[in-house]
């Protein structure tokens, strides 16, 4: 093995007080190695783990605090051979190596496991994904408790754990440990939901559970495997009091899920995909949750699209009470149009508000909206915190002129637009006026655009080379050129004051 | 017009350095030490931090002396917070193109004096230096000597195999 160059003088002795091995002492202290490893990626922890001593034990520790798959810690037990697509341990291959096995699960805060892609014919120690036999599972469990170890991860505090065949989903409730605050459920379409209810159920009144941040979704197409899984999810959610995060977006439910947060005062963020037929359905969902959960600060809500179209008073007024609402967003086919009085109201009840997507979740035309002149009560009447607002908007209303626009946004990044489209060129010319006045200076335009299973309202990018959003590409070229005009309208103003004091 | 209050930084080779209360106060060591003994005349001692090393902190401090204090919070979710703000400003990047001695030597008075940002911002140096080198490159870029017998070496490999480049 090749040694390092030592820094010599000329007479080719070190005339350094060095520390043992490593030259500058800064790398010589812990506090500034976890600091450097912390910023490295994988594979350059991978490489310091191999440098010396004195780094091998903080970039291992880097390393393997985040595991994105459960293979690599079973491979340092035994090797590991694939029986039919299914990773099991070769016990026949040498003594198993429980001193480091228990060595390294203690340094293991994050775990992603994910069993879609099947073993192959060969193991290969870079092969992250696959399924792991319940033998192997039983085998590290039996030598648990001979072990006397509460624990398989005893430090374990987020999870994440895709589940594609029958065996898998139970097997992650294996590694859960006290310290575990986020968990996060992905079900594969090959799940049977009854097999999912049935380990959830067997799961849920589990101690010792201090979950913060839960996200279950599901692959399934359509909505009945889903809505047959529901309860089941509402019950597990029922055993976590301590959730602040819940997210169930991807996965439809009915009220079951709301109903469940009855002890969920603390909730501060929700997203739901809910399959209701009615307004007042919708209506009493958001009353029981606005009473339940008084401090949610961020809330989604998905709606199917045959639901009927939307009014303040179900879609909205419910949630008024919520006074520390920052992030609200509908996905609606039509979105939530508002008026006046809506605007005041929201305005009042929600002063931290930061984000507000009421705009139409679909590429379709649609004719109802929100008229693009009361983009100046928005901006007079909302929380100068007001960074993203989407909405769709009426256009065949009188637009105040430029000249007699009185107020306009502090803050706001993006102005989302929905589905809703200039008429024609000149009508872009006067919306792009109007919206130099009333916009922030850095306030970008977005289209509606669905790049994925859900549309984006506040992609600024990405629309602009839809054919649906030509006219908005002039409305945006206006906008910035009515912003130059008023820089310079400005820039002039100032220069005929100067010369008039001196 | 009042000036700004001054303190006065000694190093450890004696040099003294009259600064802004608010930039000497970028450190929290600094800031700890003002709050303790109280304003006074006297220079406030850095015996591990020479003149050529302060220097250059104390030229970071006045260039963020604005800049919010980073919050000193356990939250864990932070810990993303502070990957994600790793990126290095341009004026950062400028400003820590200094000779390898001399990062170290800013690494070292940052985290004695604690400054975080300034921490950060050399620890992400050293990992953009050492990013998809080699053990024996990484040896040799910081003269480290390897201390593992062959078969140490060997076996550390293979355990981490798994989180090498493919």
């Amino acid at each position: 093995m090749s040694e390092p160059d030592l820094k010599n003088t000329s007479d080719g002795i070190s005339n350094r007080a060095l520390p043992p091995f490593i030259d500058h002492p800064s790398l010589d202290i812990s506090e500034i190695l976890i600091n450097i490893f912390s910023k490295c990626d994988r594979s350059t922890s991978a490489a310091s783990s191999c440098v010396c001593r004195t780094w091998s034990d903080l970039a291992v520790d880097q390393l393997w605090s985040s595991l994105p798959s459960l293979l690599p810690l079973l491979r340092i037990l035994l090797p590991l051979v694939v029986i039919d697509d299914i990773f099991d341990f070769d016990r026949k291959a040498r003594p198993p190596n429980w001193k480091r096995f228990w060595a390294l699960t203690s340094k293991v805060r994050t775990l992603i496991h994910d069993d879609g892609q099947k073993g192959g014919a060969n193991e290969s120690p870079t092969q992250l994904s696959g399924r792991i036999a319940p033998n192997a599972i039983s085998y590290l469990l039996l030598h648990q408790s001979w072990a006397d170890r509460q624990f398989l991860l005893p430090k374990l505090e987020r999870i994440e754990w895709a589940a594609n065949w029958e065996h898998s989903l139970h097997q992650a409730f294996y590694f859960m440990s006290p310290a575990l605050r986020e968990l996060s459920i992905d079900i594969g379409e090959s799940m049977p939901p009854n097999l999912v209810s049935r380990t959830l159920e067997s799961l849920a009144p589990l101690p010792p559970m201090n979950v913060t941040t839960l996200i279950i979704k599901t692959r399934y197409p359509g909505q009945g495997w889903d809505l047959q899984l529901a309860p089941t999810v509402a019950s597990f959610v029922k055993f976590q009091p301590t959730l602040l995060l819940l997210d169930v977006g991807g996965m439809w439910s009915r009220s079951e899920v709301v109903e469940s947060l009855i002890q969920h005062t603390s909730l501060m963020s929700l997203e739901l995909l809910l399959h209701f037929d009615t307004l007042s359905e919708l209506r009493s969902s958001l009353e029981l949750l606005a009473h339940q959960c008084p401090r949610i600060s961020r809330f989604t809500y998905a709606l199917p699209g045959s639901f009927p179209l939307l009014t303040p008073r179900d879609a909205m007024e419910p949630l008024l009470s919520c006074r520390l609402l920052a992030q609200f967003e509908i996905f609606h086919h039509s979105g939530l149009p508002v008026d006046s009085d809506d605007i005041k109201r929201m305005a009042q009840a929600w002063r931290e508000m930061e984000v507000l997507r009421l705009c139409a979740d679909t590429t379709d035309t649609i004719h109802v909206g929100t008229p693009l002149a009361l983009l100046l009560e928005f901006a007079e009447e909302f929380s100068p915190h007001l960074r993203r607002l989407a909405l769709n908007f009426l256009f065949d209303v009188h637009l105040p002129k430029p000249n007699v626009v009185w107020t306009s946004f502090p803050s706001l990044e993006i102005l989302g637009a929905g589905t809703s489209k200039p008429g024609s060129t000149a009508q872009a010319i006067l919306i792009g006026e109007f919206l130099a006045c009333v916009c922030s200076e850095q306030t970008e335009l977005a289209y509606i655009w669905c790049n994925g299973w859900r549309c984006e309202a506040f992609d600024t990018t990405g629309w602009k080379n839809g054919p649906e959003a030509s006219h908005w590409v002039e409305v945006a070229a206006v906008m910035d050129c009515g912003r130059r005009i008023q820089e310079a309208a400005m820039a002039k103003a100032l220069r005929v004051n100067e010369a008039k004091r001196t | 017009m009042s000036a700004a209050p001054q303190v006065t930084l000694e190093s450890s080779d004696g040099e003294k350095f009259k600064v802004d209360k608010e930039v000497a106060e970028r450190s929290v060591l600094i800031k700890n030490m003002i709050e303790d003994v109280g304003e006074s005349d006297n220079p406030i001692p850095l015996p591990n931090v020479n003149a050529s090393v302060l220097k250059k902190v104390l030229e970071y401090c006045e260039h963020h002396r604005g800049d919010p204090l980073p919050a000193a919070d356990a939250d864990p979710s932070n810990d993303d917070n502070r990957k994600r703000a790793t990126e290095i400003s341009d004026w950062d990047q400028k400003f820590i193109q200094v000779d390898q001695e001399m990062l170290f030597e800013i690494i070292l008075a940052a985290n004695y004096m604690d400054i975080k940002p300034l921490l950060d911002v050399g620890c992400k140096t050293v990992a953009n230096m050492i990013k998809g080198k080699t053990p024996e490159e990484i040896r040799k870029l910081f003269n480290i000597v390897n201390d593992f017998t062959p078969e140490e070496e060997a076996q550390i490999k293979k355990e981490n195999e798994w989180a090498e480049d493919r």
